[in-house]
């Protein structure tokens, strides 16, 4: 259900507003309206927007400052292993600003150090990675070349596949030297060719040309040894490709050690500050007049008298806070959050995926409780499949207690299975018609068999999900006192019920008399529909389309039975029991899959479309109370 | 024959249908998937648009069922 909210005014001494506004923050239950339409009325009279001040301007912005840098830190710092179940170190609290301001600056300035140092570290590896193959290729080749001052060495990478080049590269070289080259060949791998070439030193920028020209792959060493004899250099490269490893070990060694000692300080201290730059940033939306504050909100009514006493005993009466009636014009901006009982609560993530209801109209989750597990079994209906389900979402839940999302879904998916236990039961259904071979029968019906008695099952129940759904629209037209629509829910209604008396009439499951009665009802809803509701009334009929829309429940049902059947006889057709345990196995495993996946979303589709459309009005207010922020949270 | 007849009404009862409703899917999946790309909020709403056509399938696959059951 909608939580029920008070519109509330809090007034008190300017002097009193630092004060006020920690105690607000740490009740965490007023979320403050920034702008009341009450407000305008009498804004230009006494009231006019709080005004922060440059002082607490320039703190704000010497607050933010600080914390891109603990952000900053906490992303370069290796989160330790136990960052998310360890209590916070407290080495920065109660420190004067400067001491901590000058701690993190000092802390940031040898983290990007170390990062920088090993960037540096990690890219050098990288490139001598890369050339590691033609390295070892080549290193031997120097060994035979005498170092000379009339010398010099390049080395070039060659693909095998494109060793025609090299005919080519002989004869410019020759040309080029006057016969004054020499070229050394290894093979690096199966791909590539390493070479390395001697020449006149006077030649080194014709040659460089000659490489760039024939799109030959000149091997670029490193900056820091781009001025060494190419000898020295692959010596040096060699060094640094065992050295280098180590030094990022290093670096990682002191990232982690310094991780260990401030990560869990620099996550509470994170937190400390967004509560501060928040406490500042929400006096924005307060007003004051020449001697007062005023701060308007909303709050649940059931923590109303618990705020308002902790005024009172702080502030003796100095501060008070006082209901306030809600303007017509700000009933859809009403903030809007859910509450329900422990077993519905997980099936609020359905309703949460589409737009929050507006404040006083009707939170589906209890309805989805109900429906969402009963349609999943009807599809799924089978006893082995619910209990693997069952099995799985236990193992979900334990894994994943820590995050509240998951454990979420792994609870409806355990009722869900349940469900499908139940139906299981009622079709006589596990694994298929496994369950018939070791002496299971249908108690329900046969779902391979009694199509039509499934159809009309799965009739029935759309007609008393729709008929439900009309009901709460009649709930709500009345409780928002909307007279066309209530008048258009209504004959809606009657439309319905008047057709299923027809049609229940005319294949004889009614007596003869109820298609007069309810023919009359069709014909005469129709008209009051349209006259009392407006032309868009029409869309009521629409729910007697919708009520066939529910036969999804009998057709993806009866699917995954044909399926289960099929993966029966396919293993049984294979004669070896190995083989066909193996091949029945995987084709039940990709039922389940589908069995998963499409009866969540069909059971989905049901509620949103067919069910929401009579009554959910979406489009409501997120309540965001002014709440101190945690650790835990802000990580 | 006249079962040969009936079977081929229900599979196209069920074919056509099922079809129909990959044509409307395969375009609303593509705007689906921009969307929720450029407004991931919106993943709800489109869901339920993209599961739409889906009842023309189910409408195919009961009057195939029927056709079958009644016709015999």
């Amino acid at each position: 259900m909608i939580v029920k909210m008070t519109k509330i005014r809090i007034m008190g001494p300017k002097g009193l507003l630092p004060v006020v506004t920690d105690l607000l923050h740490g009740l965490g239950v007023i979320h403050v309206e920034s702008r009341p339409p009450d407000v305008h009325r009498i804004e230009e009279i006494l009231l006019r927007r709080f005004s922060i001040g440059a002082p607490t301007v320039h703190q704000k912005e010497t607050l933010e400052t600080l914390l891109e840098r603990v952000k900053k830190l906490l992303l370069l710092l290796p989160a330790p292993p136990s960052a998310a179940t360890q209590a916070p170190m407290i080495e920065l609290q109660d420190r004067p600003f400067n001491e901590t301001a000058s701690k993190i600056e000092a802390l940031a300035a040898r983290v990007d150090q170390l990062t920088g140092k090993k960037k540096v570290h990690a890219d050098e590896l990288s490139i001598l990675d890369r050339y590691e193959k033609i390295l070892q290729a080549l290193s031997p080749l120097i060994s035979h070349v005498r170092e000379s001052r009339d010398l010099d060495y390049l080395g070039i990478a060659i693909r095998i596949k494109e060793r025609n080049v090299i005919p080519l590269l002989e004869q410019a070289m020759a040309k080029l030297t006057r016969n004054q080259y020499e070229i050394l060949y290894a093979q690096a791998d199966a791909e590539l060719l390493a070479a390395l070439l001697v020449f006149p030193k006077g030649n080194y920028t014709q040659v460089k040309s000659l490489l760039w020209e024939e799109a030959i792959g000149e091997l670029r060493l490193p900056s820091s040894i781009m001025d060494k004899p190419l000898g020295e250099a692959f010596k040096i490269i060699l060094h640094k490709r065992q050295d280098l490893p180590r030094r990022i070990r290093d670096a990682d060694r002191e990232l982690d050690e310094l991780s260990r000692r401030w990560y869990g300080s620099l996550l509470t201290l994170r937190a400390r500050l967004e509560n501060q730059i928040n406490q500042i940033l929400i006096a924005a939306s307060f007003y004051e007049t020449k001697m007062t504050f005023v701060i308007y909100g909303w709050l649940p009514t059931a923590d109303f008298e618990t705020v308002r006493a902790g005024l009172t005993d702080r502030f003796g009466g100095r501060v008070v806070m006082d209901p306030i009636p809600v303007e017509e014009e700000e009933r859809g901006q009403i903030p809007v959050t859910l509450i329900n009982p422990p077993f519905v609560r997980p099936f609020e993530q359905f309703t949460k995926i589409l737009p929050l209801p507006r404040y006083g109209t009707i939170d589906p989750t209890p309805f989805i409780a109900v429906f969402f597990p009963l349609f999943f079994g009807m599809i799924i209906g089978d006893i082995g499949y619910g209990l693997l389900l069952l099995a799985a979402a236990g193992i979900v839940r334990r894994r994943f207690r820590g995050d509240p999302f998951i454990r979420d879904f792994a609870y409806v998916f355990t009722a869900a299975s349940v469900s499908s236990i139940v139906w299981g039961i009622l079709y006589g259904e596990l694994f298929g018609d496994l369950g018939e071979k070791l002496g299971l029968h249908p108690i329900l019906m046969n779902r391979m068999e009694g199509f039509l008695q499934n159809l009309f099952l799965a009739l029935a129940i759309g007609v008393v999900h729709i008929l439900l759904g009309v009901g709460l629209g009649i709930f709500t037209a009345i409780q928002r006192g909307r007279r066309p629509e209530i008048i258009a829910k209504l004959s809606g209604f009657v439309l319905v019920v008047g057709f299923l008396m027809m049609t229940a009439g005319i294949m004889g499951f009614l007596p003869r008399s109820a298609v007069a009665v309810g023919l009359l009802s069709v014909v005469v809803s129709i008209p009051v529909m349209i006259l009392g509701g407006g032309p868009t009334a029409a869309m009521e009929i629409h729910n007697l389309v919708n009520i066939l829309s529910y036969l999804r429940l009998m057709g993806i049902g009866v699917a995954s039975t044909a399926l289960a059947f099929a993966a029966n006889k396919l293993g049984g057709l294979v004669g070896n029991m190995v083989l066909g345990i193996l091949i029945g196995g995987i084709l039940h495993a990709l039922n389940l899959v589908f069995g998963i996946f499409s009866p969540t979303i069909q059971s989905l589709r049901l509620h949103y479309v067919e069910f929401f459309e009579n009554f959910f009005q979406g489009g409501g207010r997120e309540y965001k109370p002014f709440r101190k922020t945690t650790w835990e949270r802000s990580a | 024959m006249e079962i040969g007849l009936i079977a081929i009404g229900a599979g196209l009862a069920i074919g056509l249908t099922a079809f129909a409703t990959g044509m409307a899917q395969a375009r609303i999946g593509a705007a689906a998937v921009g969307a929720v790309l450029e407004k991931p909020e919106s993943f709800g709403t489109v869901i339920i648009l993209l599961v739409i056509p889906e009842t023309l399938a189910i409408f195919g696959f009961t009057i195939a069922i029927l056709i079958l059951f009644t016709l015999k």
